[in-house]
């Protein structure tokens, strides 16, 4: 009965048997009725062996011991399929003790049940309703953006009131915290890129110049996306589990309740810890791995450390580190209201908690590479 | 020990020498209690005094410290699910949580069906049928039998809990705090519920209450916890009257104890 590969019953209780005796037009209900002790091949069986050769029976179920919901649920389902069947009951027998129980159960399980199931979709439909939920989830995203700027302009009116335990707190769990994994990555693919090219420049003999790719390369776009990429996995889903769990223990309304606008008390403190930290953490991330670079350069390449510093200094302009940690910022700033949002859009169940930390990593990550890209543009344009 | 009305030799759970710590915290020392079938056994007793402990304990939820617990004459060891001793026990009992613990992904139904796809080989369309039956035996309305946790009244929570509480016809439930949070009517409404439950499927129900309608109305016997042990265990009209343990007579003729006291004692 159990789903376990010894066939080892849980209670010592004879099997619940019936059978058709032909001799008596009987059929015979014996052992114990129990969920434990019931199989329902038994009954298709039973079903096959008499459909259509009898037209009235007898069913005796006086050697039955014990019954529970389960047995009385089988045996109203036998009277039933004997009843569908127009095969007429002459008698039938249970034990005067379990007689009342079972009538109960009949009662219950005979009884006309609408069925409310959901109404099923099309698939057209299906992928219509997909569409516009995501057009729709997009304009929430756009109209909670603009509520928190609304609202940083009211906080800058009136400053009062920011949780600063919890800006600390992120400050420390999304910088402090990730800082190690962030810098140990950053320097791995310092090493590997560096490491990577150093064919092609000894091939050209232009080994000088791996200083000028890993400065471009690794200030400007590769530890700024890396970092972020990392934080959004750590931080913003660690953001949308916490305002997720808050609004279904119903924190959120109870905050809602006292005056106090969610956003400025939960969203804002986390934005600007994220904010604050994310440039840290990349600064740390571009030394990690230009420190990787330049360990391949020398090995590889044959350009010492003093020359690879030389030559940072002359020819990897400011410009790149700059524009790297203003990128971040704005990664930073997606991260944290992503993750933010996802946690508001939380229902009330625990699947949803799991179904929006997913969505706040891959659409952090999504608009990291899409803003990313959009800088790029406009860095070309205006000339930096 | 012919406590109560009924006078079945066996103990369906027995207590021997219970000594639980938290920490340097003793909650039961040299605890003894044995609970006999079919009847209503209400556990009462302050705050911390270790009546949610005792349940988790025999239900494994929470380890032993010292002294040994029986089910139906088996010891009850630590939770190990790879040990059919412990499957067999956990099959014939059922826990009602206090507030439902109902799995919030899944449908009423699917709650019901849960323990039962878990547990037998019958097949989705019979399981749902049974599930069906368990919830309409617990008075659910047909049309709450496909929503979610999340869109139900306290009153329908409650049923639905007890629903999934009885899915496997379990020898004992344990039922902590069942009416906390409920309207007087859906109160005695559930009162009556369990009550009826435990006459039709003879069960043993033990309830963890501070609700005294529900004590006087429904419990066949009181078990008072304090200092550690069990202070007192008899009837409801005994324990109103023990002089004896003088925080069990406040808790039945205090203002609000006086006020139920009459209106069962009349």
């Amino acid at each position: 009965m159990y789903k376990e590969k010894s066939n080892q019953r849980l209670v010592e209780q004879p099997l619940g048997k019936m059978q058709y005796i032909p001799e008596s037009n009987t059929l015979e209900l014996t052992g114990a009725w129990l969920w434990k002790t019931l199989q329902e091949k038994d009954f298709s069986a039973l079903a096959k062996e008499i459909a259509g050769t009898i037209s009235q029976i007898k069913i005796d179920g006086s050697k039955i011991v014990a019954i529970d919901t389960v047995g009385a649920y089988f045996i109203s389902r036998i009277l039933t399929y004997a009843n569908n069947h127009n095969i007429k009951i002459t008698d039938f027998i249970i034990p005067e003790s379990g007689q009342p129980f079972f009538e109960r159960i009949d009662k219950i399980a005979t009884d006309k049940r609408e069925e409310f199931d959901k109404p099923k979709t099309g698939f057209i439909i299906s992928v219509g309703m997909n569409f516009i939920e995501r057009i729709i989830s997009g304009l929430g995203f756009i109209a909670f953006f603009g509520q928190f700027i609304i609202n940083c302009f009211h906080f800058i009116s009136h400053p009062r009131g920011l949780n600063w335990n919890d800006l600390v707190r992120t400050i420390f769990d999304s910088g402090l915290k990730g800082m190690g994994v962030a810098s140990l990555l950053s320097f791995l693919i310092g090493v590997t890129l560096a490491y990577q090219m150093a064919p092609q420049f000894i091939t050209y003999g232009a080994n000088i110049y791996v200083v000028n790719f890993l400065g471009i390369a690794l200030l400007k776009e590769v530890s700024p996306l890396l970092t972020a990429i990392i934080v959004a996995g750590r931080t913003g889903a660690a953001i949308t589990a916490e305002i997720g769990t808050m609004k279904v223990l119903e924190e959120i309304d109870a905050i809602k309740t006292m005056g106090i606008s969610p956003i400025t008390r939960l969203v804002l403190p986390k934005v600007m810890g994220v904010v604050i930290a994310v440039p840290l953490i990349t600064s740390i991330g571009d030394v990690a791995s230009m420190v990787g670079g330049a360990i391949v350069s020398n090995y590889s390449l044959d350009v010492n450390y003093s020359l690879f510093i030389e030559r940072v200094k002359a020819y990897v302009a400011m410009s790149n580190y700059t524009i790297g940690i203003y990128k971040s910022i704005v990664f930073a700033f997606l991260i944290a209201l992503v993750g933010c949002y996802c946690g508001f859009k939380v229902k009330g169940d625990a699947n949803s908690i799991g179904e929006q930390t997913t969505k706040s990593v891959v659409l952090g990550i999504i608009l990291i590479v899409f803003s990313d890209a959009v800088i790029a543009v406009i860095c070309k344009i205006i000339g930096v | 020990m012919g406590i109560g009305k009924y006078n079945d030799p066996k103990p369906i759970i027995e207590i021997k020498n219970l000594s639980t710590r938290f920490d340097d915290v003793w909650v039961h020392k040299n605890l003894n209690l044995t609970i006999y079938p079919n009847r209503i056994v209400n556990i009462i007793g302050a705050s911390g005094s270790g009546k949610t402990t005792l349940v988790h304990e025999i239900l494994m939820l929470q380890p032993i410290t010292e002294g040994e617990i029986y089910f139906a004459g088996k010891k009850i060891s630590n939770y190990n699910i790879e040990n059919s001793a412990t499957k067999e026990i956990l099959s014939q009992v059922g826990m009602m949580f206090q507030h439902g613990a109902l799995f919030s992904s899944m449908s009423v139904l699917e709650n019901v069906m849960f323990p039962l796809v878990e547990y037998t080989d019958f097949s989705s369309e019979i399981i749902k049928e049974i599930a069906h039956v368990k919830l309409r035996l617990t008075g659910l309305p047909d049309n709450a039998h496909n929503q979610y946790p999340k869109d139900m009244s306290g009153g329908m929570l409650k049923r639905v809990a007890l629903a999934r509480t009885l899915a496997l016809d379990p020898k004992v439930i344990f039922l902590d705090e069942p009416t906390a949070g409920l309207d007087p009517n859906s109160a005695s409404g559930f009162d009556e519920l369990i009550s009826d439950l435990q006459k039709r499927l003879n069960l043993t129900v033990v309830l963890i209450t501070h609700d005294l309608d529900t004590i006087w109305s429904i419990a066949d016997e009181v078990v008072y916890l304090g200092e550690q042990k069990v202070l007192f265990h008899d009837t409801v009209e005994k324990a109103a009257d023990a002089k004896s343990v003088p925080e069990l007579y406040e808790y039945f003729n205090g203002t609000r104890g006086q006020i139920t006291k009459k209106f069962y004692t009349r």
